[in-house]
Protein backbone atom coordinates (compact mmCIF):
# COMPACT_ATOMS: atom_id res chain seq x y z
CA UNK A 1 0.00 0.00 0.00
CA UNK A 2 2.76 2.46 0.93
CA UNK A 3 4.48 1.82 -2.42
CA UNK A 4 1.25 2.72 -4.22
CA UNK A 5 0.86 5.88 -2.10
CA UNK A 6 4.39 7.05 -2.96
CA UNK A 7 4.03 6.17 -6.66
CA UNK A 8 0.63 7.90 -6.74
CA UNK A 9 2.05 11.03 -5.11
CA UNK A 10 4.89 11.12 -7.64
CA UNK A 11 2.53 10.67 -10.58
CA UNK A 12 0.14 13.31 -9.17
CA UNK A 13 2.89 15.94 -8.89
CA UNK A 14 4.02 15.16 -12.43
CA UNK A 15 0.44 15.66 -13.65
CA UNK A 16 0.21 18.99 -11.78
CA UNK A 17 3.41 20.15 -13.47
CA UNK A 18 1.96 19.27 -16.87
CA UNK A 19 -1.34 21.02 -16.08
CA UNK A 20 0.52 24.12 -14.90
CA UNK A 21 2.75 24.07 -18.00
CA UNK A 22 -0.32 23.92 -20.25
CA UNK A 23 -2.15 26.65 -18.34
CA UNK A 24 -2.49 30.12 -19.78
CA UNK A 25 -3.40 33.40 -18.11
CA UNK A 26 -6.39 32.74 -15.90
CA UNK A 27 -7.19 36.11 -14.42
CA UNK A 28 -10.06 37.18 -16.64
CA UNK A 29 -12.88 39.06 -14.86
CA UNK A 30 -15.96 37.09 -13.92
CA UNK A 31 -18.54 37.25 -16.74
CA UNK A 32 -21.80 39.18 -16.45
CA UNK A 33 -24.41 37.77 -14.05
CA UNK A 34 -26.89 35.36 -15.55
CA UNK A 35 -29.08 33.80 -12.87
CA UNK A 36 -31.72 31.77 -14.72
CA UNK A 37 -35.31 32.59 -13.86
CA UNK A 38 -37.25 30.13 -11.73
CA UNK A 39 -40.32 30.78 -13.87
CA UNK A 40 -38.52 29.30 -16.89
CA UNK A 41 -37.82 26.07 -15.04
CA UNK A 42 -41.44 25.95 -13.86
CA UNK A 43 -42.47 26.18 -17.53
CA UNK A 44 -39.96 23.48 -18.50
CA UNK A 45 -41.39 21.18 -15.83
CA UNK A 46 -45.04 22.13 -16.44
CA UNK A 47 -47.18 19.03 -15.82
CA UNK A 48 -49.98 20.40 -18.03
CA UNK A 49 -47.68 20.26 -21.08
CA UNK A 50 -46.72 16.67 -20.30
CA UNK A 51 -50.38 15.73 -19.84
CA UNK A 52 -51.33 17.36 -23.15
CA UNK A 53 -48.55 15.53 -25.04
CA UNK A 54 -49.56 12.26 -23.37
CA UNK A 55 -53.16 12.78 -24.52
CA UNK A 56 -51.98 12.81 -28.16
CA UNK A 57 -50.94 9.13 -27.88
CA UNK A 58 -48.08 9.61 -30.31
CA UNK A 59 -44.83 7.93 -29.12
CA UNK A 60 -42.64 9.94 -31.51
CA UNK A 61 -43.96 13.29 -30.30
CA UNK A 62 -43.72 12.16 -26.68
CA UNK A 63 -40.09 11.16 -27.18
CA UNK A 64 -39.29 14.44 -28.91
CA UNK A 65 -41.03 16.41 -26.15
CA UNK A 66 -39.16 14.58 -23.39
CA UNK A 67 -35.83 14.95 -25.14
CA UNK A 68 -36.36 18.70 -25.61
CA UNK A 69 -37.46 19.20 -21.99
CA UNK A 70 -34.50 17.16 -20.80
CA UNK A 71 -32.14 19.34 -22.82
CA UNK A 72 -33.72 22.54 -21.47
CA UNK A 73 -33.67 21.30 -17.86
CA UNK A 74 -29.99 20.35 -18.17
CA UNK A 75 -29.19 23.77 -19.65
CA UNK A 76 -30.99 25.46 -16.74
CA UNK A 77 -29.04 23.45 -14.13
CA UNK A 78 -25.78 24.17 -15.97
CA UNK A 79 -26.60 27.86 -15.95
CA UNK A 80 -27.14 27.68 -12.17
CA UNK A 81 -23.77 25.96 -11.80
CA UNK A 82 -22.10 28.63 -13.90
CA UNK A 83 -23.66 31.26 -11.69
CA UNK A 84 -22.27 29.55 -8.59
CA UNK A 85 -18.85 29.40 -10.27
CA UNK A 86 -19.05 33.11 -11.06
CA UNK A 87 -19.90 33.84 -7.44
CA UNK A 88 -16.91 31.83 -6.23
CA UNK A 89 -14.60 33.53 -8.75
CA UNK A 90 -15.81 36.96 -7.65
CA UNK A 91 -15.16 36.00 -4.05
CA UNK A 92 -11.59 34.74 -4.58
CA UNK A 93 -10.70 37.68 -6.81
CA UNK A 94 -12.00 40.04 -4.14
CA UNK A 95 -10.39 38.45 -1.08
CA UNK A 96 -7.10 36.96 -2.28
CA UNK A 97 -5.13 40.12 -1.58
CA UNK A 98 -6.53 40.87 1.84
CA UNK A 99 -4.39 40.11 4.86
CA UNK A 100 -7.18 39.00 7.18
CA UNK A 101 -8.30 36.01 5.15
CA UNK A 102 -9.71 33.36 7.52
CA UNK A 103 -9.05 29.71 6.65
CA UNK A 104 -12.23 28.49 8.40
CA UNK A 105 -14.43 30.86 6.40
CA UNK A 106 -12.61 29.96 3.18
CA UNK A 107 -13.12 26.25 3.84
CA UNK A 108 -16.81 26.93 4.56
CA UNK A 109 -17.27 28.76 1.25
CA UNK A 110 -15.34 26.09 -0.66
CA UNK A 111 -17.57 23.49 1.05
CA UNK A 112 -20.74 25.39 0.08
CA UNK A 113 -19.55 25.49 -3.53
CA UNK A 114 -18.58 21.80 -3.51
CA UNK A 115 -22.01 20.88 -2.10
CA UNK A 116 -23.71 22.95 -4.80
CA UNK A 117 -21.68 21.26 -7.54
CA UNK A 118 -22.53 17.86 -6.04
CA UNK A 119 -26.26 18.64 -5.98
CA UNK A 120 -26.05 19.86 -9.60
CA UNK A 121 -24.29 16.63 -10.60
CA UNK A 122 -26.93 14.48 -8.87
CA UNK A 123 -29.81 16.43 -10.43
CA UNK A 124 -28.21 16.27 -13.87
CA UNK A 125 -27.72 12.54 -13.50
CA UNK A 126 -31.37 12.08 -12.51
CA UNK A 127 -32.57 14.26 -15.41
CA UNK A 128 -30.36 12.36 -17.87
CA UNK A 129 -31.44 8.96 -16.59
CA UNK A 130 -35.16 9.44 -16.00
CA UNK A 131 -36.04 12.72 -17.67
CA UNK A 132 -36.99 16.00 -15.91
CA UNK A 133 -40.50 14.96 -14.80
CA UNK A 134 -39.49 11.71 -13.12
CA UNK A 135 -36.42 13.43 -11.66
CA UNK A 136 -38.70 16.02 -10.06
CA UNK A 137 -41.00 13.30 -8.74
CA UNK A 138 -37.98 11.46 -7.26
CA UNK A 139 -36.70 14.61 -5.55
CA UNK A 140 -40.21 15.28 -4.17
CA UNK A 141 -40.43 11.74 -2.89
CA UNK A 142 -37.02 12.00 -1.27
CA UNK A 143 -37.94 15.34 0.27
CA UNK A 144 -41.19 13.90 1.66
CA UNK A 145 -39.31 10.89 3.01
CA UNK A 146 -36.72 13.10 4.73
CA UNK A 147 -39.53 15.28 6.13
CA UNK A 148 -41.40 12.25 7.47
CA UNK A 149 -38.22 10.92 9.08
CA UNK A 150 -37.62 14.33 10.69
CA UNK A 151 -41.17 14.39 12.11
CA UNK A 152 -40.75 10.81 13.38
CA UNK A 153 -37.41 11.75 14.94
CA UNK A 154 -39.01 14.72 16.70
CA UNK A 155 -41.86 12.57 18.03
CA UNK A 156 -39.41 9.98 19.35
CA UNK A 157 -37.35 12.74 20.98
CA UNK A 158 -40.46 14.28 22.58
CA UNK A 159 -41.69 10.84 23.70
CA UNK A 160 -38.31 10.07 25.26
CA UNK A 161 -38.24 13.38 27.09
CA UNK A 162 -41.75 13.09 28.54
CA UNK A 163 -41.19 10.19 31.01
CA UNK A 164 -38.03 11.90 32.22
CA UNK A 165 -39.95 15.15 32.83
CA UNK A 166 -42.77 13.22 34.51
CA UNK A 167 -40.39 11.45 36.89
CA UNK A 168 -38.64 14.76 37.64
CA UNK A 169 -41.93 16.45 38.53
CA UNK B 1 24.69 2.79 -21.37
CA UNK B 2 27.71 4.08 -19.47
CA UNK B 3 28.70 6.48 -22.29
CA UNK B 4 25.12 7.74 -22.56
CA UNK B 5 24.96 8.31 -18.78
CA UNK B 6 28.27 10.19 -18.92
CA UNK B 7 27.01 12.41 -21.74
CA UNK B 8 23.81 13.21 -19.82
CA UNK B 9 25.81 13.87 -16.66
CA UNK B 10 28.15 16.36 -18.39
CA UNK B 11 25.20 18.00 -20.16
CA UNK B 12 23.58 18.44 -16.74
CA UNK B 13 26.65 20.13 -15.32
CA UNK B 14 27.01 22.39 -18.35
CA UNK B 15 23.33 23.40 -18.15
CA UNK B 16 23.63 24.05 -14.40
CA UNK B 17 26.67 26.26 -15.07
CA UNK B 18 24.74 28.22 -17.70
CA UNK B 19 21.79 28.53 -15.32
CA UNK B 20 23.95 29.96 -12.53
CA UNK B 21 25.67 32.36 -14.93
CA UNK B 22 22.32 33.61 -16.31
CA UNK B 23 20.99 33.91 -12.75
CA UNK B 24 23.93 36.09 -11.73
CA UNK B 25 23.60 38.24 -14.85
CA UNK B 26 19.85 38.65 -14.60
CA UNK B 27 20.00 39.37 -10.84
CA UNK B 28 17.75 36.40 -10.21
CA UNK B 29 20.05 35.22 -7.41
CA UNK B 30 18.66 37.95 -5.18
CA UNK B 31 15.09 36.93 -5.85
CA UNK B 32 15.61 33.19 -5.36
CA UNK B 33 18.73 32.91 -3.12
CA UNK B 34 17.85 29.49 -1.67
CA UNK B 35 17.03 28.06 -5.10
CA UNK B 36 20.36 29.19 -6.55
CA UNK B 37 22.19 27.90 -3.44
CA UNK B 38 20.50 24.56 -4.14
CA UNK B 39 21.69 24.63 -7.77
CA UNK B 40 25.24 25.55 -6.67
CA UNK B 41 25.21 22.66 -4.20
CA UNK B 42 24.05 20.23 -6.90
CA UNK B 43 26.75 21.41 -9.33
CA UNK B 44 29.58 21.44 -6.79
CA UNK B 45 28.70 18.03 -5.32
CA UNK B 46 28.44 16.62 -8.83
CA UNK B 47 32.01 17.71 -9.57
CA UNK B 48 33.29 16.51 -6.19
CA UNK B 49 31.63 13.14 -6.79
CA UNK B 50 33.32 12.93 -10.18
CA UNK B 51 36.67 13.32 -8.41
CA UNK B 52 35.62 10.77 -5.75
CA UNK B 53 34.63 8.23 -8.41
CA UNK B 54 38.36 7.76 -9.10
CA UNK B 55 38.96 7.04 -5.40
CA UNK B 56 37.41 4.12 -3.48
CA UNK B 57 33.81 2.98 -4.04
CA UNK B 58 33.09 3.43 -0.34
CA UNK B 59 34.08 7.11 -0.30
CA UNK B 60 32.05 7.71 -3.49
CA UNK B 61 28.93 6.09 -2.02
CA UNK B 62 29.29 8.02 1.24
CA UNK B 63 29.71 11.26 -0.69
CA UNK B 64 26.80 10.45 -2.99
CA UNK B 65 24.23 9.78 -0.28
CA UNK B 66 25.43 12.69 1.87
CA UNK B 67 25.02 15.08 -1.07
CA UNK B 68 21.61 13.61 -1.92
CA UNK B 69 20.32 14.13 1.62
CA UNK B 70 21.75 17.67 1.74
CA UNK B 71 20.15 18.53 -1.60
CA UNK B 72 16.80 17.10 -0.50
CA UNK B 73 16.86 19.04 2.79
CA UNK B 74 17.73 22.21 0.89
CA UNK B 75 14.88 21.34 -1.46
CA UNK B 76 12.40 21.77 1.41
CA UNK B 77 13.85 25.25 1.96
CA UNK B 78 13.43 25.92 -1.78
CA UNK B 79 9.75 25.12 -1.44
CA UNK B 80 9.43 27.49 1.51
CA UNK B 81 11.16 30.26 -0.47
CA UNK B 82 8.86 29.61 -3.42
CA UNK B 83 5.81 30.08 -1.18
CA UNK B 84 7.30 33.33 0.13
CA UNK B 85 8.12 34.81 -3.28
CA UNK B 86 5.00 33.77 -5.19
CA UNK B 87 2.49 34.54 -2.44
CA UNK B 88 4.16 37.78 -1.27
CA UNK B 89 1.38 40.02 -2.71
CA UNK B 90 -1.29 37.70 -1.28
CA UNK B 91 -0.66 37.84 2.48
CA UNK B 92 -3.88 36.10 3.46
CA UNK B 93 -3.37 33.24 0.99
CA UNK B 94 0.24 32.89 2.19
CA UNK B 95 -0.94 32.68 5.79
CA UNK B 96 -3.47 30.06 4.79
CA UNK B 97 -0.82 28.10 2.86
CA UNK B 98 1.41 28.10 5.94
CA UNK B 99 -1.47 26.93 8.11
CA UNK B 100 -2.12 24.04 5.70
CA UNK B 101 1.60 23.14 5.64
CA UNK B 102 1.83 23.26 9.44
CA UNK B 103 -1.21 20.97 9.70
CA UNK B 104 0.28 18.62 7.11
CA UNK B 105 3.64 18.44 8.90
CA UNK B 106 1.86 17.90 12.24
CA UNK B 107 -0.12 15.01 10.74
CA UNK B 108 3.06 13.46 9.31
CA UNK B 109 4.82 13.76 12.68
CA UNK B 110 1.80 12.23 14.40
CA UNK B 111 1.90 9.30 11.98
CA UNK B 112 5.65 8.99 12.60
CA UNK B 113 5.06 8.96 16.38
CA UNK B 114 2.39 6.26 16.03
CA UNK B 115 4.72 4.18 13.81
CA UNK B 116 7.58 4.57 16.31
CA UNK B 117 5.32 3.42 19.13
CA UNK B 118 4.32 0.35 17.11
CA UNK B 119 7.67 -0.67 15.58
CA UNK B 120 10.52 1.43 17.01
CA UNK B 121 13.37 -0.58 15.47
CA UNK B 122 12.29 -0.41 11.82
CA UNK B 123 11.03 3.20 11.93
CA UNK B 124 13.99 4.76 13.74
CA UNK B 125 16.55 3.18 11.43
CA UNK B 126 15.36 3.89 7.91
CA UNK B 127 17.70 3.34 4.98
CA UNK B 128 19.07 6.42 3.25
CA UNK B 129 16.84 5.64 0.26
CA UNK B 130 13.75 5.60 2.48
CA UNK B 131 14.73 8.80 4.30
CA UNK B 132 15.28 10.59 1.00
CA UNK B 133 12.03 9.21 -0.40
CA UNK B 134 10.10 10.45 2.65
CA UNK B 135 11.60 13.94 2.37
CA UNK B 136 10.76 14.04 -1.31
CA UNK B 137 7.24 12.90 -0.46
CA UNK B 138 6.93 15.86 1.91
CA UNK B 139 8.05 18.16 -0.92
CA UNK B 140 5.49 16.54 -3.21
CA UNK B 141 2.76 17.33 -0.68
CA UNK B 142 3.97 20.95 -0.45
CA UNK B 143 3.83 21.19 -4.24
CA UNK B 144 0.29 19.80 -4.28
CA UNK B 145 -0.83 22.35 -1.64
CA UNK B 146 0.82 25.14 -3.62
CA UNK B 147 -0.86 24.00 -6.82
CA UNK B 148 -4.25 23.87 -5.11
CA UNK B 149 -3.82 27.39 -3.73
CA UNK B 150 -2.78 28.66 -7.17
CA UNK B 151 -5.81 27.02 -8.77
CA UNK B 152 -8.36 27.99 -6.14
CA UNK B 153 -7.32 31.64 -5.88
CA UNK B 154 -6.66 31.85 -9.63
CA UNK B 155 -3.12 33.13 -9.11
CA UNK B 156 -0.94 33.38 -12.18
CA UNK B 157 2.77 32.62 -12.07
CA UNK B 158 5.28 34.61 -14.07
CA UNK B 159 7.76 32.88 -16.40
CA UNK B 160 10.49 32.64 -13.73
CA UNK B 161 8.29 31.33 -10.92
CA UNK B 162 6.41 29.03 -13.31
CA UNK B 163 9.59 27.37 -14.55
CA UNK B 164 10.91 26.96 -10.98
CA UNK B 165 7.64 25.25 -10.03
CA UNK B 166 7.41 23.00 -13.09
CA UNK B 167 11.12 22.04 -13.05
CA UNK B 168 11.04 21.30 -9.36
CA UNK B 169 7.80 19.33 -9.69
CA UNK B 170 9.52 17.14 -12.32
CA UNK B 171 12.53 16.59 -10.02
CA UNK B 172 10.35 15.73 -7.03
CA UNK B 173 7.88 13.47 -8.85
CA UNK B 174 10.60 11.56 -10.70
CA UNK B 175 12.61 11.22 -7.47
CA UNK B 176 9.64 9.90 -5.48
CA UNK B 177 8.86 7.34 -8.20
CA UNK B 178 12.53 6.31 -8.64
CA UNK B 179 13.24 6.08 -4.91
CA UNK B 180 10.07 4.07 -4.30
CA UNK B 181 10.96 1.61 -7.05
CA UNK B 182 14.59 1.47 -5.84
CA UNK B 183 13.39 0.81 -2.30
CA UNK B 184 10.86 -1.82 -3.41
CA UNK B 185 12.78 -3.62 -6.16
CA UNK B 186 16.30 -3.26 -4.74
CA UNK B 187 19.38 -4.09 -6.80
CA UNK B 188 17.60 -5.09 -10.09
CA UNK B 189 16.40 -1.50 -10.42
CA UNK B 190 19.94 -0.12 -9.96
CA UNK B 191 20.68 -0.15 -13.72
CA UNK B 192 17.59 1.89 -14.53
CA UNK B 193 18.28 4.14 -11.57
CA UNK B 194 21.69 5.19 -12.94
CA UNK B 195 20.16 6.10 -16.31
CA UNK B 196 16.85 7.64 -15.22
CA UNK B 197 18.26 9.82 -12.40
CA UNK B 198 20.47 12.10 -14.54
CA UNK B 199 17.92 12.15 -17.39
CA UNK B 200 15.05 13.42 -15.24
CA UNK B 201 17.35 16.05 -13.81
CA UNK B 202 18.40 17.15 -17.29
CA UNK B 203 14.73 17.71 -18.25
CA UNK B 204 14.28 19.93 -15.17
CA UNK B 205 17.49 21.88 -15.74
CA UNK B 206 16.51 22.54 -19.37
CA UNK B 207 13.09 23.73 -18.13
CA UNK B 208 14.81 26.09 -15.64
CA UNK B 209 17.24 27.32 -18.31
CA UNK B 210 14.34 28.30 -20.58
CA UNK B 211 12.28 29.93 -17.83
CA UNK B 212 15.10 31.62 -15.95
CA UNK B 213 17.06 32.85 -18.96
CA UNK B 214 16.09 36.41 -18.10
CA UNK B 215 14.22 38.19 -15.33
CA UNK B 216 10.45 38.30 -15.61
CA UNK B 217 8.30 39.54 -12.75
CA UNK B 218 5.08 37.88 -11.62
CA UNK B 219 1.92 39.35 -13.18
CA UNK B 220 0.25 41.92 -10.95
CA UNK B 221 -3.42 41.36 -10.26
CA UNK B 222 -5.76 44.10 -11.42
CA UNK B 223 -8.46 43.16 -8.89
CA UNK B 224 -9.22 45.79 -6.30
CA UNK B 225 -8.55 45.18 -2.62
CA UNK B 226 -11.45 43.86 -0.61
CA UNK B 227 -12.46 46.39 2.01
CA UNK B 228 -14.35 44.18 4.41
CA UNK B 229 -13.41 40.52 4.23
CA UNK B 230 -15.89 39.37 6.85
CA UNK B 231 -18.86 41.08 5.16
CA UNK B 232 -17.87 39.88 1.70
CA UNK B 233 -17.41 36.30 2.85
CA UNK B 234 -20.69 36.27 4.73
CA UNK B 235 -22.44 37.58 1.64
CA UNK B 236 -20.81 34.93 -0.59
CA UNK B 237 -21.81 32.14 1.79
CA UNK B 238 -25.38 33.48 1.94
CA UNK B 239 -25.60 33.77 -1.85
CA UNK B 240 -24.34 30.20 -2.22
CA UNK B 241 -26.98 28.96 0.23
CA UNK B 242 -29.66 30.97 -1.61
CA UNK B 243 -28.61 29.49 -4.96
CA UNK B 244 -28.74 26.00 -3.47
CA UNK B 245 -32.22 26.41 -2.03
CA UNK B 246 -33.39 27.86 -5.35
CA UNK B 247 -31.97 24.90 -7.27
CA UNK B 248 -33.48 22.29 -4.99
CA UNK B 249 -36.70 24.29 -4.57
CA UNK B 250 -37.46 24.09 -8.28
CA UNK B 251 -37.40 20.29 -8.16
CA UNK B 252 -39.31 20.01 -4.89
Amino acid sequence: VSILVFLGAGAAVLMLALVLAARRRDDEPAEAPGLPSRAIMDLILAVEDAAFIASLHDRRIQRLFLSERRRLALAWILQMRREAGRLRRMHVQGVRETGDLRPVMEVRIAGEFALFVLICAILMMLVRLWGPFRARATVRLLHMGVGALAVLGNRIAVGAAMPAEASAS
Amino acid sequence: VQVFTQVVWWANNAALGVLLYRGARGRLLREYPVFYTYLSLVLSTSLVLFRLSFASRHSYMTGYWTSEILATLLGVAVMWEFYDVVLAPYRGVRRMGRAVIATLVAVLFLKFAVDVAAQPATVLMPTTVELQRNLRFLQALLLVVMFMLLRYYRLVLGRNAGSVFIGYAIVVSASVINLTLRSALGAPFQRWWTVLGPMEYLVSVVCWCVGLWSRSSNPVSNASLALDYAALSRQTAMEMARLRSRLVGVFR
